[in-house]
């Protein structure tokens, strides 16, 4: 990788950076000045903020920012805060569930899907095992919203594969978890969160979410295309499907 | 531009103006090794100054060494729009997804991005990398600053090379 090269005795990048901005660090000065790549690198670095700075005027800058403040929400989307990963990790609900049937067909299951949302700073579990499979038109209690972040785990009964897709109002299908995933991801017994969250968009009415368990790598291609056509998935993998109002 | 305009600057914009001469140059750069174009970094640069700004000024007056701080709000800041950025790829081709498992989304530039290859590890993984390469410090820096063991960081920087090898080839 890029790390400039560095001496036994030089202090880390980090410490030259701080320097070059003013912030001398006990025992970097002595060092930077009997140090010739050292102080090249100081050099240079003062001189990347000074013409950053004088094409950049500080007044502008803080205007841009004074901007930005009153600027609605919307309109820094790319920003919301989403660090959501470690902390749902840790809230996860461990439920044991039963073995697999033998034969090779599609198994309805509830308690195989764990779903957390967050909404602002609250975490909410919005699946239940009495929610899981409902009949068709029925919907889990939580009311969902534009803007939520969802977290998806998946309680497996054994070593296998899942994945987590989502349909929409629209009937648009996405494989949310891990986020087009081509054969699921790899998975221990027991509870795993699965990468990557999905945050809703503005299309109002049912979001479905299909969480997909196998003891055989997934052909998610596949399944995409069953949920698509029939509303459920065939393959030798057990589902769960949970579906939420989004008014 | 709005050059001339008279600035009425935020409250607190004292220090802020400071630190933006002081430092507001290296974050940027950093931005910019993590999110691989010049609009996000920008974008990220001028986050990362507004966030100092809310937090309250008992707090900003106790930071001791503002860059590390300051390259930590970054930091935090670019992967939250990485992984948004990776999750707007799902919302907006939801059509394009129509029997498609895959999805290619973000320019080749995006891609090659140190944060591009970082977002797919962990997070203490993530924090090792950075601390590794763009902090320059040595393994055992490394270990001593995250409280893992000398092997442990061995092993996960060897993971993250390989996260950043298969992005940055
Ligand atoms: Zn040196």
């Amino acid at each position: 990788m890029n790390t400039p090269p560095r001496g036994a005795s030089c202090p880390p990048q980090l410490h030259l950076e701080q320097a070059s901005a003013g912030d001398w660090l006990p025992g970097v000065q002595s060092h930077v000045d009997g140090c010739a790549a050292c102080k090249t690198q100081v050099e240079s670095l003062q001189k990347m903020t000074s013409e950053f700075v004088a094409a950049r005027p500080v007044e502008r800058f803080l205007k841009q920012l004074e901007t930005r403040e009153a600027a609605p929400e919307k309109a820094r989307r790319s920003f919301l805060p989403l660090a959501i990963g470690a902390s749902l990790a840790a809230l996860v609900v461990f439920t044991v569930v039963q073995s697999l049937p033998r034969e090779p067909r599609v198994t309805m299951k509830g308690g195989l899907a764990h779903i957390t949302m967050k909404r602002g700073e609250d975490i909410t579990t919005i699946t239940s095992k009495a929610c899981g499979n409902s009949q068709p038109g029925d919907t889990c209690g939580e009311k969902l919203a534009p803007g939520d972040a969802l977290r998806f785990s998946v309680v497996a009964p054994r070593e296998g594969y899942a994945v987590v897709l989502n349909r929409d109002s629209t009937g648009a299908v996405t494989v949310v978890a891990p986020f087009g995933a081509s054969e699921g991801k790899a998975v221990n017994a027991g509870t795993n969160v699965l990468p990557d969250s999905a945050v809703l968009d503005d299309v109002r009415g049912a979001e479905t979410f299909v969480t997909i368990f196998s003891e055989h790598p997934i052909d998610v291609r596949k399944a995409v295309e069953s949920f698509k056509a029939t509303g459920s998935v065939s393959c030798d993998c057990t589902v769960e499907i949970s579906t939420f109002d989004k008014p | 531009m709005t050059d001339d305009l008279p600035t009425v600057a935020p409250r607190g914009s004292g220090q802020l103006g400071q630190w933006y001469s002081k430092y507001g140059a290296l974050v940027h750069r950093r931005c910019r090794t993590l999110m691989g174009n010049e609009a996000d970094a920008n974008d990220a640069l001028q986050e990362t100054f507004m966030r100092a700004h809310r937090t309250p000024q008992s707090n900003r007056d106790a930071v001791m060494q503002p860059l590390p701080w300051l390259y930590a709000i970054a930091t935090r800041i670019c992967f939250d729009a990485l992984d948004a950025r990776k999750r707007r790829g799902v919302l907006s081709s939801l059509k394009e997804m129509m029997g498609l498992g895959v999805v290619a989304s973000g320019s080749v530039e995006d891609k090659l991005s140190m944060g591009s290859a970082l977002i797919t590890l962990d997070e203490k993984t993530r924090e090792m990398a950075l601390l590794h390469w763009l902090d320059g410090m040595t393994q055992e820096e490394v270990a001593q600053q995250t409280g893992y063991s000398r092997k442990t960081v061995g092993v996960k920087l060897k993971e993250a090379e390989v996260a950043l090898r298969e992005v940055m080839a």
